[in-house]
């Protein structure tokens, strides 16, 4: 079973080849069900592996395929390491793709390159999987370069628009500062461990003592790749703009998978992670500033898939908190949840735009909740989990990480309380602005919304169940549970030493809960205050905004910041060296080469001249010098 | 048998050494100076059989058979090849009406 | 052994079958033979062989390099039926002269004693002269023929005198004996430093390495374009195997002697071969430039001894005959089909009515210029390591050198098959010949993906 698991990258490899090149012949609806049945294959298999894992103690099984790259010192095996921490990944990535996938059908069915579409998502699907479950960090990279390249294909899928192609573009730039950091972390982790196997690094690890300098660069390197993929501070402004994209993919690749990957980086990493403290600190602020900025700028967006990738940035910056605490399990708990309530929240807004033909704009929506009570009532599911209300999944995940944070530091604990109630705020804001008051669009278009088809609506509803129920798979002990899902993943993980698995006044925890629990639900009231009873409305671009509104609306003016101190300069530089150095210095060292080549190639093609004699000559000539030569130099 | 060893033994063994590339170097020289092909072909010939002569002077010089029996290798191989250099010789003939070898010059850069 | 019996005796049986004017069966008799010779070179891996009063002996090292020719072949003899159609007389002829030159080239990897690496080099080197003049009535060919005739002759005659300075000194042709001497005998005659001279200008003919290449773009250029992928894979891999087979077992021990001449060799044949492809516009005559270069390369595995540059030869070879053989396949049917002359305009526009041809010669250059996920990247890199390890690290910047000037000309071949836009009409070709080139090609990704299949054999 666990021998055959390259089967489960088969399908969605096989389903790419297929997809994309019989994308001429296939119909959309043909491509989509075979990607689909890929996708599915794929999860029924990760579900095999996963029952079976639990069965076994010794939980971490490498599959070594075949020796793939070898060359002097460097080793490195095509394999797989299937492990509880791989073994969840797969399953939400196969799951939640294989969902993503259905709904896409319903959603993509008039595009007219729907075939390249399926083709494409079947190819991150594939290169995910390969993040995932490699067995050592150079094949992980090879997925990890695989999903940065279908994200960039995807953003800019509709490529006929330019500010698509350029989100698409920005998007992948970002996303390659980060890999330089992913390989000179690769380079460094070869020159101290001399292998890149997981097996063999994590296990020599345990040789250095905590603080190293070598591991603190290792993993603050390994962070810097972290940064690009996962959208953090400061490398996080591509993920807003990569909303250009249909939204099924920013479902599948900028709220579900991808963009966890960094997380799984440093989880799987964790053993490296726990000696670096200073690298665990910077993880800790740079979670804290992102999830707290992108919360204060997802207040004032206006546009319904803009709120939502903030809210991404901001639930990323929380898993992070979680990182930089140790609490490396509640982390990848939160990005369970977080997966299935993002990826409904935005297939929820993907079936409102569906229906609005297009209408992103929240100021030009409202009321349409009789019009669509299924996508309204999912949506209201998803945001009662990401608030954080019990018994909804975003409850317990969170949870954790709130109980966490208090207890190594009150500060993090209150800006992370904060940034929930912000959360909770511009969610129920978003929805009260899309389904509440009176539709504010064009009147003409009202009559036509209408529920979206069943193959949208499954869908939702599938991962609305999920959404609920998905925080039952670790239910913590104070509340009767066992902890289920951070006892299954232990074995893949390292801890602190220090670190406490139980926290033990269960009182105090129920408190913290209850009281943080309280001010959300105070916060939520707010909201409904503002945007029902009172029915305010955001204020259009033209009116003037007071000086912080306009700071948050513009997003600190992050953009701005780095086109006036990276862009410009970057260009200004650029056509200096255009039109001094590149056409005085460069052209003329690279034509003078140039001529020189041609010229010498010349001069080689006339000695070429057809005669026998006079090649003859040429070579009994070279013949008796080489033997002269031999004498000579004795 | 054991007299024609001691024959060649007579001789030293720096005279065939010398005798010999003394021919192979005419050949050579012939090779890149003659226009007519027939020529050529008895000068690579000629190179071949001086081989074969310094092949037997060694085997008889060092007793060992085995140079000697490599000349028959070498004079099997030189008549293969020289039918098949004769019959490329007919071809041009044929096609060109001489055998000199300077017309030999379509193909160059 | 058996593997090289196979062959010769297809080839008589070819000879024979010609008697029955039917095409396929010449080609479905000489595939059968040749991949129960393959079959029976690869199941003998591992078994240590010796015959003919220990003359030959055939080890992991002659297997790997006999399969690689073997496979080569194969593929060629795919491409056959279609270069030949139409034409009726004298086909089995052909096809039996190059099983024979085949059986030759086997020989040639697997000699334990000079005598036999003598007989095989001229049992290979024969019929490619009846071959290269198989058009009978067209001058060129001719001329290629008589060229590589008079060249080649020269150069048995230099291998000769070269062997029997090495006889007279060692007082034996054979190669465990050979090294013996070496080890045994402090202080080299000079006499015997010619001999190995000579051996290595007469290698030098063979491969085609600069300065002793002039003959090959004449030749390659005159001869039918499917005897010159013939000359251009299999005889220049057997020479290589052949060639370091020579020097690593005979004369290892004495590098000064031979050791400066590969280097020039190598780095003239880098420098020229390079230089001369970037002008050329026959396409046959680039890559017969493209293929000097590549001897260049591969020279580099010889320079520098050691437990990897075995294997980095026999990658490469692998990697470089798939990569021609594509090449070359693409070509004759172009040249063909198109009543042009073979010039880099004729491939104008390929893509467009021919996406497949185009594909292929694309992964074929790019393999050859050697870029990532092809073949002919872990070719130049393991080749490459190998010098490093060596101590070479000059000579591989002129190698990465001489690498990028070979982009240039590789390039100018894919830029013109899929930018320029005149229109080609659609190529019929045979399905025989489509599976050769696809097999070739998805075997050079394949190899390129996974290097190791084939370089961790020797």
């Amino acid at each position: 079973m666990f021998q055959n698991s390259w089967l489960i990258l088969l399908f969605p490899l096989l389903g790419f080849v297929i997809t994309g090149i019989f994308s001429k012949k296939l119909t959309g609806k043909t491509s989509g069900i075979i990607a689909s049945l890929m996708v599915l294959a794929s999860f029924i298999y990760s579900a095999t592996l996963f029952f079976q894992l639990k069965q076994i103690t010794n939980s971490a099984i490498s599959v070594d395929l075949f020796n793939w790259i070898n060359s002097g010192k460097l080793s490195i095996s095509f394999g797989f390491l299937i492990d509880p921490l791989s073994v969840t990944m797969m399953m939400i990535i196969t799951g939640v793709g294989f969902l993503i996938h259905l709904f896409s059908m319903g959603y993509m069915h008039h595009d007219e390159r729907v075939n390249t579409y399926f083709s494409q998502l079947n190819l991150f699907v594939f290169s995910m999987l390969l993040l995932v479950m490699s067995s050592n960090y150079l094949l992980m990279f090879v997925g990890w370069e695989g999903v940065g390249l279908c994200s960039y294909l995807l953003i800019g899928f509709w490529y006929k628009k330019n500010a698509f192609n350029n989100a698409a573009r920005k998007a992948f730039i970002m996303n390659r500062i980060g890999d330089l950091g992913f390989i000179i972390g690769l380079i460094a982790i070869f020159t101290t461990f001399h292998s890149l196997d997981f097996n063999t690094v994590f296990s020599q690890s345990s040789h250095f003592i905590s603080g190293e300098a070598i591991i603190t660069f290792i993993t603050l390197m390994l962070f810097v790749g972290a940064i690009g993929k996962s959208a953090k501070i400061p490398l996080f402004t591509w993920l807003p703009d990569a909303m250009a994209g249909p939204t099924p993919v920013s479902a599948l690749i900028h709220a579900a998978t991808m963009v966890t990957a960094g997380i799984y980086l440093v989880v799987r990493s964790s053993s490296l992670f726990v000696l670096a403290p200073i690298t665990m600190d910077v993880i800790l602020v740079v979670g804290v500033t992102t999830a707290l900025v992108a919360a204060i700028i997802a207040v004032l967006q206006n546009d319904i898939k803009k709120v939502l990738a903030y809210s991404t940035v901001s639930q990323l910056g929380i898993m992070f908190i979680a990182l930089g605490l140790g609490a490396f399990s509640s982390s990848l708990f939160h990005v369970t949840t977080h997966a299935f309530f993002k990826a409904l929240l935005f297939l929820g807004a993907g079936s409102i735009i569906h229906s609005l033909q297009g209408q992103q704009d929240i100021r030009l929506m409202g009321g349409i909740r009789k019009s669509m009570p299924i996508t309204f009532i999912t949506f209201f599911i998803a945001v009662l989990a990401i608030s954080g209300i019990p018994p909804f999944s975003g409850f317990f995940s969170k949870d954790e990480i709130l109980a966490a944070a208090f207890h190594s530091s009150p500060i993090v604990w209150g800006l992370t309380v904060i940034t929930s109630m912000l959360t909770s705020f511009y969610m129920f804001r978003l929805l009260f602005l899309v389904f509440y008051g009176s539709y504010r669009g064009d009147s003409k278009t009202f009559g036509k919304i209408h529920e979206s088809p069943k193959i949208m609506t499954i869908p939702l509803i599938i991962l609305a169940i999920l959404a609920f129920a998905g925080g039952f798979l670790n239910i913590p002990v104070m509340f009767g549970g066992t902890e289920n899902f951070a006892t299954f993943l232990k074995p893949s993980i390292t801890f602190f030493n220090d670190y406490n698995f139980e926290i033990p006044n269960h009182l105090n925890e129920i408190l913290l809960a209850l009281g943080v629990l309280l001010l959300i639900i105070v916060t939520i009231f707010v909201s409904w205050y503002i945007f029902v009873k009172k029915s305010v409305l955001p204020v259009s671009d033209s009116t003037n905004r007071g000086i912080i509104s306009k700071f948050i609306y513009r997003k600190f003016y992050f953009d701005e910041i780095y086109n006036f101190f990276i862009i410009k300069p970057y260009q200004w530089f650029a056509e200096k060296f255009t039109s001094f150095i590149e056409t005085n210095i460069i052209d003329s060292i690279i034509n003078g080469i140039g001529s020189i080549v041609v010229f010498v190639g010349n001069k080689a093609r006339l000695i070429q001249n057809g005669n026998i004699g006079f090649y003859m000559f040429v070579m009994i000539i070279a013949m008796i010098s080489m033997i002269a030569g031999i004498i000579w130099l004795k | 048998m054991e007299n024609i060893t001691s024959a060649i033994r007579i001789i030293p063994l720096e005279h065939y050494l010398f005798l010999c590339l003394a021919l192979f170097s005419i050949g050579v020289i012939g090779v890149l100076f003659r226009r007519n092909t027939i020529v050529i072909l008895m000068c690579i010939e000629m190179m071949l059989n001086s081989v074969n002569l310094l092949l037997a002077a060694f085997s008889s010089y060092r007793s060992d058979p085995s140079g000697q029996v490599f000349v028959f290798f070498i004079m099997v191989v030189a008549a293969a090849e020289v039918a098949v250099g004769l019959s490329i010789l007919v071809m041009m003939k044929r096609n060109v009406d001489s055998i000199d070898i300077n017309l030999l010059n379509k193909l160059k850069d | 052994m058996f593997s090289i019996i196979t062959i010769a005796i297809t080839g008589v049986l070819l000879l024979y079958l010609g008697f029955l004017k039917n095409r396929w069966i010449y080609i479905s008799v000489a595939i059968t033979g040749l991949i129960t010779a393959l079959a029976l070179s690869v199941f003998s891996w591992n078994s240590l062989e010796t015959s003919f009063s220990n003359m030959l002996i055939i080890d992991n090292y002659a297997i790997a390099f006999n399969s690689v020719m073997i496979f080569a072949t194969i593929l060629i003899f795919l491409l056959a039926p279609h270069y030949f159609k139409g034409i009726e007389k004298n086909v089995p002829e052909i096809y039996a002269l190059l099983m024979f030159s085949l059986a030759g080239a086997c020989m040639v990897t697997s000699f334990d004693n000079l005598t036999m690496l003598f007989i095989g080099i001229e049992t290979m080197s024969i019929p490619l002269y009846i071959l290269a003049g198989s058009k009978k009535f067209s001058i060129r060919s001719n001329e290629a023929s008589f060229k590589y005739f008079i060249f080649s002759s020269l150069a048995t005659a230099i291998f000769l005198l070269g062997i029997t300075l090495v006889y007279g000194m060692v007082g034996s042709f054979h190669v465990g004996d050979i090294s013996n001497y070496f080890t045994i005998t402090k202080e080299i005659p000079s006499i015997l430093k010619v001999g190995i001279v000579l051996l290595v200008i007469s290698f030098g003919f063979k491969i085609a390495a600069v300065p002793f290449h002039f003959w090959a773009p004449d030749v390659y250029e005159g001869s039918p374009t499917l005897i010159t992928a013939f000359m251009a894979t299999v005889v220049k891999i057997a020479g290589f195997a052949a060639f370091y087979k020579l020097l690593s077992t005979c004369f290892i021990l004495v590098p000064d002697s031979w050791h400066h001449l590969i280097l020039g060799l190598s780095v003239l044949s880098l420098i020229i071969g390079n230089l001369a492809a970037i002008k050329q516009k026959d396409v046959k005559r680039m890559l017969a430039y493209s293929s000097i270069s590549h001897t260049g390369f591969m020279l580099f595995a010889i320079l520098s001894f050691n437990s990897f540059s075995a294997s980095s030869l026999l990658y490469y070879s692998f990697a470089y005959a798939l990569s021609t053989i594509a090449a070359f396949g693409v070509l004759m049917v172009v040249k063909n089909h198109m009543s042009a002359d073979g010039s880099v305009q004729a491939f104008e526009g390929l893509a467009k009515k021919n996406p497949i041809l185009a594909i292929v010669m694309t992964i074929s250059m790019l393999s050859m210029a050697g870029i990532p996920i092809t073949a002919g990247f872990f070719a130049k890199y393991y080749i490459f390591v190998s010098a490093i390890q060596g101590g070479w690290l000059w000579i591989v910047i002129i190698g990465i050198l001489a690498a990028l000037v070979g982009v240039a000309y590789y390039l100018k071949l894919i830029i013109a098959m899929f930018a320029k836009t005149s229109e080609t009409e659609k190529i019929v070709t045979s399905p025989l010949y489509i599976t050769s080139l696809l097999v070739a090609t998805v075997l050079i990704l394949i190899a390129g993906v996974l290097p190791n299949l084939i370089i961790s054999l020797i």
